[in-house]
């Protein structure tokens, strides 16, 4: 309990850390200590809006009626919480609160938060012409502040957990009340509740522990660094998951449609939105199949290939050293080690690295005879189609598949790659996120999502999310 | 464990797969294939300058493909010149060539290695999905090294 809170335990939490801050205060003859973490707080506002009032407004006989009154408004802070025991007091502290201890009365903690934080900037990833430019940001009050502008419901509930033993990262469990499905909310609290690990650091780890860690390479959980987007996400019926430290939102359930879909699309008129999304469904399919289609075919079923393009594609290949299928698949990996050097590397000096590699090593490798033309082409339209994809994370699952049906295909041909997309189907239909099935917009009556349909014409929510509010417009 | 099982069945499943892939850089496309026969051989000439020759076609494709430097391709055949004495081998060639493939009947002899670009520009009418041994067909001549489609 407060009561039997000391300045000798509270010191003893944080050891001799360097930025841990202890001021002994004197107030109507009582001696009392503020704590506060450097570099969290702000001294000036600690002064201010603290200290000051302490030392020139509050008044009491005793030590219990000096807390009362520095509670109940004695103290000119816009926060003012009693800390109810250690636990909290830390708590308090390390969310940049400054905590000052009454000896035998309790301990109140004002919140003096620092203003040094990044503020909505627009999203690098997902960025639009005409939408909206406010992205996540890492403090999750800055983000929550970004829900509530663009939803101004008050049903948009905000739940805040913490997760990881030693991180204590806040989690905020978003959804709106009288839309979501209570059962999808439940259930992921129960899953946040259950996650018992040292720190929620990554996108990876929520992703992992959030999702259930399914030995797969597909997202179970959708990202979004925008707003907007998830917004319309919980517009949807689907719950939202902030954590703090992290500029992203995640959203749940997801299937493959939520993941082909971009907040362009709401951007443009539905006809061009819907030409777009083909292309786009397009390239997953090119992305996906052209390795290994081109490897079987190129290796195993030659008469398949037209023969104009056949008698170029033989006469390019004439001189290449390599079988077709180390060329595709040595290429495939050499594309992969050029986006992780990209990644790596500083944005400048990444950009230069990818042309140089992608172009000049190309060409030059295409002139020595290394490699045919049309190897590297192959690779080059099916790494684009890849970039199409709205979802890094599905785009990262399509180039996992895309090597094993080129190696199936180099092993059986088109048996290989059939046998493969086979594989690919019972996986991907054995997938759930959140007990919604992750091809469900493909296996139900509802309207799918290859196009986009007319916004008047979109009466009802997501049947498959099950929402308590199925209807969205009159 | 469970995975590790899966993965080495699978392994050994695809090294039982028979391989008959073909390196797309060894083949050598034949565009014209020439069928005569002669004191009762049947002999093959390609524009690919390859000759294979038996007394059956079987045994004739098969000394085409031994004597040949690379894998002989005939799946890219474009047409097919005969001979009047070697019509009898079109129901034959059938089921080896293309449906698709043209054909015509050689009156004299032909230069195997000028001869495609004349009928890459001069089509023959007639496809061998649709000519029977007795369907007349187009005849080729060659005089002064100038060739002709008639009719």
């Amino acid at each position: 309990m407060a009561q039997f809170l000391t300045d000798s335990q509270i010191r003893a939490l944080f050891g001799n850390a360097g930025d841990f801050v202890v001021r002994e205060l004197s107030c109507c003859g009582f001696t009392l200590y503020a704590y506060a973490i450097d570099g969290l707080t702000s001294g000036g506002d600690t002064s201010e809006y603290v200290f000051k009032p302490l030392a020139e407004h509050l008044q009491g006989d005793s030590i219990t009626l000096l807390y009362d009154n520095a509670l109940r408004g004695g103290v000119y802070n816009s926060v003012a919480d009693a800390c109810k025991d250690l636990n909290d007091v830390a708590l308090k502290l390390v969310n940049g609160f400054c905590v000052v201890l009454f000896p035998g009365a309790g301990a109140i903690a004002f919140e003096v938060k620092t203003g040094d934080k990044r503020g909505p900037s627009e999203p690098e990833v997902e960025n639009t012409v005409k939408g909206a430019k406010d992205g996540f940001v890492e403090t999750i009050r800055t983000n929550t502040s970004l829900l509530r502008r663009h939803l101004r419901t008050p049903e948009l509930r905000l739940d805040e957990t913490r997760v990881g033993r030693r991180s204590l990262t806040n989690v905020t469990v978003a959804w709106i009340d009288g839309i979501t499905n209570p059962e999808l909310v439940e259930r992921m609290k129960q899953r946040l509740d259950s996650i018992d690990v040292d720190a929620l650091l990554t996108p990876g780890a929520v992703e992992e522990y959030v999702s259930g860690s399914r030995a797969t390479a597909f997202p179970l959980l959708q990202y979004t660094e925008r707003a907007d987007t998830f917004c319309l996400g919980l517009l949807d019926g689907r719950v939202g998951l902030l954590v703090d430290g992290i500029p992203m939102g995640y959203l749940a359930p997801v299937d493959l449609e939520c993941l082909m879909e971009s907040t362009e699309d709401l951007s443009r008129d539905y006809v061009s939105a819907s030409c777009i999304r083909v292309l786009r469904y397009g390239a997953l399919l090119i992305s996906l199949l052209l390795p290994g289609f081109y490897i079987a075919m190129t290796v195993f079923h030659q008469q398949m290939i037209p023969l104009p393009l056949l008698r170029s594609m033989i006469e390019s290949k004439k001189n290449v050293p390599f079988p077709s299928a180390m060329e595709v698949l040595g290429l495939l990996i050499a594309f992969e080690l050029l986006q992780e050097t990209g990644i790596h590397l500083p944005q400048a000096i990444g950009q230069s690295v990818s042309t140089v590699g992608g172009i000049v090593v190309g060409t030059a490798a295409v002139e020595a005879g290394l490699i045919s033309p049309a190897a590297l082409i192959v690779v080059s339209i099916a790494g684009i189609c890849g970039f199409v994809l709205p979802n890094r994370d599905l785009a990262e699952a399509i180039r996992v598949w895309r090597f094993g049906l080129g190696i199936l295909g180099a092993a059986a041909g088109l048996f290989g790659v059939t046998l493969g997309l086979i594989a690919l189907s019972i996986h991907l239909g054995g997938l759930t996120s959140l007990d919604v099935p992750y091809v469900s917009p493909f296996q139900t009556d509802e309207q799918n999502g290859i196009l986009r349909p007319r916004m008047r014409e979109k009466l009802f929510r997501k049947e498959r999310m099950n929402p308590q509010d199925k209807r969205r417009q009159r | 464990m469970k995975n590790w099982i899966m993965m080495t069945l699978a392994l050994m499943a695809f090294s039982l797969l028979p391989s008959p892939g073909t390196e797309l850089g060894e083949l050598r496309p034949v565009s014209v294939l020439a069928v005569e026969t002669e004191d009762k051989q049947i002999r093959l000439s390609t524009d690919t300058m390859d000759v294979g020759v038996g007394e059956t076609l079987d045994g004739a494709l098969q000394n085409l493909e031994e004597t040949s430097s690379g894998h002989l391709f005939l799946d890219t055949v474009e047409n097919l010149v005969l001979t009047e004495r070697s019509r009898f081998l079109l129901p034959q060639l059938k089921a080896i060539l293309r449906p698709g493939v043209t054909v015509c009947i050689a009156e004299s002899e032909i230069d195997l290695e000028t001869v495609p670009e004349f009928l890459h520009t001069h089509v023959p009418s007639h496809h061998l999905s649709d000519t029977e041994e007795s369907t007349p067909l187009q005849k080729l001549t060659c005089s002064e090294e100038r060739y002709l489609l008639g009719k």
